[in-house]
């Protein structure tokens, strides 16, 4: 009993300690958060926002931790986001509503697509915008078998079953309209994003991943057949990091360090196979080491690979940068949003001039 | 006189239900903190509803899944009530029944219809089968058990007197059991109206048509918090409207059956 009661005490004793001392850390840090200058980042080369301290920050991901985000993983891994003047960077994992987590300040930066952005910014007056994209395509598509659905082209869909997962039924909606299908032709079915009533036959299509589900009914052994967003008239960009206006009013130095930082593991998670390599290594073994089903080295290194060819680089990134958005892209990025059923104008959701500047400030980021 | 005291009563309940609720959602947003981004007041759901420069289209964008839903509810409390019924007659009359359905009956009940609704849909395919399956299944345990109650706490004496004078065993049931029964009935209506509403909508997330599960999730994806806000408000006040209809058509049969109404 006494023994007992002692431990009790003691520990009460030293959790007291253990928050007070949180406390004054979190005061410590709080100040030199707001003075931003005395605390030296020694390993940054010259940048003009290098030395800034911007403490802690939460960036909330649009989806499990796999290679999806390789170069989120390997700028927190090899210390580029602390070069770039942040003394942590919490990557969260998703998939949940990445705008409401950004715009009620329950994380500092996200990563959404533009499509969704827009529905929060028109729908329900959200403070956001596009600041950087890391895929220049969009990655969704319709999957199908090529013995069972084989949906290649949009005229194919009539007459199938596809399985739609309820946040994408507008998206899909749009899809069907830009390709002027009736959509009493097929049949809608609701579906998660499991892929297994597709391999059952249950389904003859499902909305999915380029990158992802196509790639985990490959390795199921199946012929697959992709019918791309993006490549039939549903051009819109993805992985986008969003912020807060206030971020970009108050704090544009924060934004831009960000941005450099996501270049720099982007360039390096793209940078052939010791890059696609790296980066799903990562995945599987730190980052994404406790999901279940476990990620496998081999899909997470060809996902690598095609989301860097297919979508991260374009012909505009070569010239331009990675994450780089040009007007015309920003202009077929509102018409398939408007297609999408929502109406919002270039300058309420995209902001490139953070990114541009970047590229200005550190002209060998280009590589 | 006793009719409109019977009537008096609900209609003051309803009142003052609203007038509790509205005070809850209130408070709950001031002391829950919640952004004012996601939250919506009171105030705002009826302005959104009626004053608003499209309130018409907002007003239709919640009434047409609302049907669809009140339909859904419909066909699994029409089946629950059904079944609960028939099973629970067929165990006063034959005592092995209730042997052979409670076990099935109590799994059904403990498995969460979350769980549960996959392996329906996977039975039954995702249509009409499946909202009366799912819905069904929550309307029907409460009812079986309140009127087996019912049923059961009919007195020896009582059905020795229709027996006596020659009556069968299906005279029993009509004579005796149903009426003594029926403010059991009517209890088991009253607790299933919200309950098909809550299973219709668990239902609705498997189903295809526009409906208010369907409409919630889709609102959701593209930050329509208007229109969430709408709908469950909507669908609230529907459920109460409705379980207040089931309430005083319960006193104004009682009453005229002569059974006391408290």
């Amino acid at each position: 009993m006494t023994l007992s009661f002692r431990r009790t005490a003691t520990m009460r004793v030293g959790a007291i300690l253990t928050i007070a001392a949180l406390a004054l850390t979190a005061c410590g840090s709080d100040s030199d958060g707001s003075e931003g200058s005395d605390s030296p980042s020694t390993s940054s080369s010259g940048g003009a926002a290098a030395g800034g301290d911007y403490g802690d920050i939460k960036v909330q991901l649009s989806w499990i931790k796999n290679s999806e985000f390789a170069g989120e993983f390997i700028a927190d891994s090899k210390g580029y986001y602390e070069d770039a003047g942040f003394s942590s960077v919490n990557l969260l994992a998703g998939p949940v509503a990445q705008e409401e987590i950004v715009a009620t300040g329950k994380a500092e930066f996200g990563l959404s697509n533009a499509v969704s952005t827009a529905a929060a910014v028109a729908n329900s007056g959200f403070p956001l915008k596009i600041v950087g994209a890391t895929y220049q395509k969009n990655p969704f598509s319709i999957l199908s078998l090529a013995d069972g659905g084989n949906i290649a082209t949009p005229q194919d869909l009539c007459g199938k079953k596809i399985g739609v997962q309820d946040p994408n039924l507008s998206l899909f909606n749009a899809f069907l309209k830009v390709n002027d299908i009736d959509p009493d032709c097929l049949t809608i079915v609701p579906n998660s994003f499991d892929i297994s009533p597709l391999e059952d036959g249950q389904i003859d299509g499902l909305v999915a991943y380029l990158t992802n589900e196509s790639l985990l009914v490959k390795g199921d052994g199946y012929d697959t057949v992709d019918l791309p967003f993006a490549d039939n008239n549903l051009p819109f960009v993805a992985e986008t990091v969003i912020t807060t206006d206030d971020m970009i009013a108050d704090h544009p130095d924060e934004v831009k360090a960000f941005l450099k930082a996501e270049i720099q593991g982007w360039t390096d998670a793209c940078n052939g196979d010791a890059g696609y390599k790296e980066g799903s290594e990562l995945a599987v073994n730190t980052y994404g080491k406790d999901i279940d089903p476990p990620l496998e080295l081999d899909k997470e290194i060809e996902q690598s690979k095609q989301q860097c060819e297919a979508l991260v680089k374009s012909d505009e990134t070569d010239a331009n940068g990675l994450f780089t958005m040009s007007d015309q892209m920003i202009a077929d990025n509102i018409a398939s949003i408007k297609a999408a059923g929502i109406d919002i104008s270039a300058e309420d959701l995209f902001d490139s001039s953070l990114v541009n500047e970047v590229y200005e400030e550190n002209p060998d980021l280009k590589g | 006189m006793s009719g409109l005291k019977a009537v008096a009563r609900p209609v003051f309940n309803l009142v003052f239900v609203l007038v509790c609720l509205v005070i809850a959602w209130q408070v709950l947003l001031n002391v829950g903190g919640v952004n004012e981004l996601v939250a919506r007041t009171p105030e705002q759901v009826v302005d959104w509803l009626f004053s608003d420069d499209s309130a018409g289209a907002n007003r239709s964008s919640v009434l047409h899944p609302l049907w669809q839903t009140l339909i859904d509810a419909g066909i699994g409390f029409g089946a629950g009530l059904l079944a609960a019924t028939a099973v629970a007659t067929a165990t006063y009359l034959w005592k092995g029944v209730e042997a052979a359905t409670m076990p099935v009956a109590m799994i059904v009940r403990t498995v969460p219809l979350v769980a549960l609704a996959p392996i329906i849909t996977l039975v039954v395919g995702n249509g009409f089968w499946t909202v009366a399956a799912m819905s069904g299944i929550v309307v029907f345990f409460p009812a079986l058990v309140t009127i087996s109650f019912g049923l059961r706490s009919v007195t020896e004496q009582m059905v020795d007197v229709v027996q006596v004078y020659g009556g069968s065993e299906s005279d029993v049931l009509r004579r005796v059991a149903f009426p003594h029964a029926l403010p059991s009935f009517f209890a088991a209506i009253r607790i299933s109206v919200p309950g098909a509403v809550t299973g219709a909508l668990i239902a609705e997330f498997y189903t295809t048509p526009d409906s208010v599960g369907k409409a919630v999730n889709q609102a959701l994806a593209l930050y329509q918090y208007d229109l969430v806000w709408a709908l469950l408000v909507v669908t609230t006040l529907a459920s109460i409207l409705l379980y207040m209809v089931a309430q005083l058509l319960e006193r104004l049969v009682l009453t005229r059956y002569g059974h006391v109404t408290g």
